[in-house]
């Protein structure tokens, strides 16, 4: 769906042939009502948008394009836009500031290596950079410490207003596009119960297994498993009343 | 005798909290079961949520002088070694002979970006004015007419455009104010699915520009559409569309 600078330069410059000179030929227009003819008639609703992409998807695609061709530049801007989040999910994973920078710095480094063999239409490149910077950051845990036994801390019971810094005004349609979804993800946790909530925390940001989070917290193997389950099955519930799509 | 469903350890999979033989396990079944797959990716979709759970907080701006030195350091032409999990071979045939930039595509990225973000920004944008300019000297450049759709009788636009500039200029008048904290935005639609463009503002006569950078040919979408929307845009239309005009004289 989305066309990589590179194509669309090409067929700019071959496909347009019989240019139409400014001053002539104002088109035929289209009324909403043909509009919406042209959106049934490919089975899509307007507002439904099952896998639309957002704006930030649609730029970072050309911003990819760019990466691929060495433009430096450009892998500056995708940072400028996903540091943030990238940087947090180290920082909650490792708690460690040093491997936090080191490992954000190697999730952009492998974008800059990886940048010309994405494909934009198979993923959001958000996406991407936070599975690398989870996966490389659980790592770090996992070699650090063969049996990490970590507090549980309620990361997420931060107001909508923690994100409000002066590199939010960087990017700010980016800003408040990943808070917003920082802040549903945050409401949602935040009404499951605290022991299914830890459950979840454990697993995923500091990679404990079933069994490794009840020896932390003391309760049976079999309540820790409902834990999770449930409040996985409960954020899905809640996210999907908030507008969340299942599928992209 | 059927394999049993591991619908139940789908969560702690995507969570990564099981044990090793577990995990061989719901793989092995994953492979042939299309519900236990459906409930795969759509327990994927809570972890990619769960991705931006933590308190955000910036790198310190250190670790951007570390990368770019690094990148610097790796030379200008990244090679595909390292592919992406999701990517296809398919691409990476063109790969050999590096382009040229064909356009000053940072200043299109800024532009492009400026636009989406300011929303309620005054009218006259200096980069619209500029692109505006720009696009009148093109000879190459088109007239779209945009047509207020019965949500806004009164509306009308034009939508300057030119396919070798991948950029659109579109000059709309008639519109009401959008009231507090919503602004106009535009879309393109590309076979009924509407990809988000600029956010733009009306003076007080109702009449708002506003600069569209395009990710692809003009000629690749059916539509442009305007919609009200809330300030800051919205990824998929919310608001009725108040203007419409083909692109394609189908």
């Amino acid at each position: 769906m989305i066309h990589c600078s590179r194509a669309c330069d090409e067929s700019a410059r071959s496909g347009h042939s019989g240019s139409v000179g400014f001053d002539s030929a104002l088109e035929p227009t289209r009324t909403f009502d043909e509009a919406i003819i042209v959106c049934k008639a490919s089975g899509v609703s307007l507002s439904a948008g099952e896998s639309t992409l957002t704006g930030q998807d649609f730029e970072d695609a050309e911003l990819l394009a760019r990466i691929a061709e060495g433009d430096t530049e450009a892998l500056a801007t995708i940072y400028d836009r996903y540091q943030r989040a990238v940087y947090s999910l180290c920082d909650r994973v490792t708690r460690d500031q040093g491997a936090a920078e080191e490992i954000t710095q190697e999730v952009f480094v492998r974008l800059w290596k990886s940048a010309a063999s994405f494909e934009p239409g198979k993923g959001r490149v958000s996406a991407w950079l936070l599975r690398i910077a989870h996966n490389l950051a659980l790592n770090e845990v996992r070699r650090r410490f063969s049996r990490p036994v970590i507090a549980y801390e309620a990361d997420w019971e931060v107001e909508s207003g923690g994100v409000a810094d002066a590199d939010q005004q960087r990017d700010p349609a980016m800003a408040a596009w990943l808070s917003e979804r920082a802040v549903a993800i945050r409401a949602a946790l935040s009404q499951l119960p605290a022991p299914q909530r830890q459950a979840i925390e454990l697993a995923f940001f500091d990679g404990l297994t079933q069994a490794e989070i009840a020896a932390a917290v003391g309760d049976p193997l079999g309540t820790v498993k409902s834990r999770i389950r449930i409040g996985m099955q409960r954020l899905r519930e809640v996210l999907l009343a908030a507008g969340i799509d299942e599928v992209r | 005798m059927q394999e049993p469903h591991v619908t139940d350890l789908i969560p702690a999979y995507v969570l990564g909290a099981l044990e090793p033989e577990e995990v061989d396990m719901v793989e092995r079944h994953l492979e042939g079961c299309a519900a236990c797959s459906a409930e795969l990716r759509a327990q994927r979709r809570i972890a990619e949520e769960l991705l931006v759970a933590p308190a955000q907080r910036s790198a310190p701006p250190q670790v951007r002088e570390r990368l770019l030195e690094q990148i610097r350091a790796l030379g200008a032409a990244p090679s595909a070694q390292g592919a992406l999990p999701a990517a296809a071979a398919a691409e990476q045939t063109p790969q050999a002979t590096p382009q040229p930039a064909p356009r000053s595509s940072n200043r299109i990225a800024r532009a492009w970006q400026a636009a989406f973000g300011r929303a309620g920004a005054s009218t006259d944008d200096d980069e619209a004015d500029q692109e505006l300019r720009d696009l009148m000297l093109d000879p190459e450049s088109i007239v779209i007419a945009v047509s207020g759709t019965p949500d806004a009788p009164a509306a009308s636009a034009r939508l300057i455009a030119s396919p070798q500039r991948g950029k659109a200029v579109l000059l709309a008048s008639g519109l009401k104010a959008p009231g507090a904290g919503r602004a106009y935005q535009i879309w393109f639609l590309r076979n009924g699915q509407p990809v988000p463009n600029a956010l733009f503002a009306v003076d007080r006569r109702g009449r708002g520009l506003s600069l569209a950078t395009l990710g692809a040919p003009l000629g690749s979408f059916d539509t442009v559409a305007v919609t009200q929307e809330p300030e800051g845009g919205s990824p998929s239309p919310t608001g009725p569309i108040v203007l419409a005009g083909a692109l394609r004289s189908a």
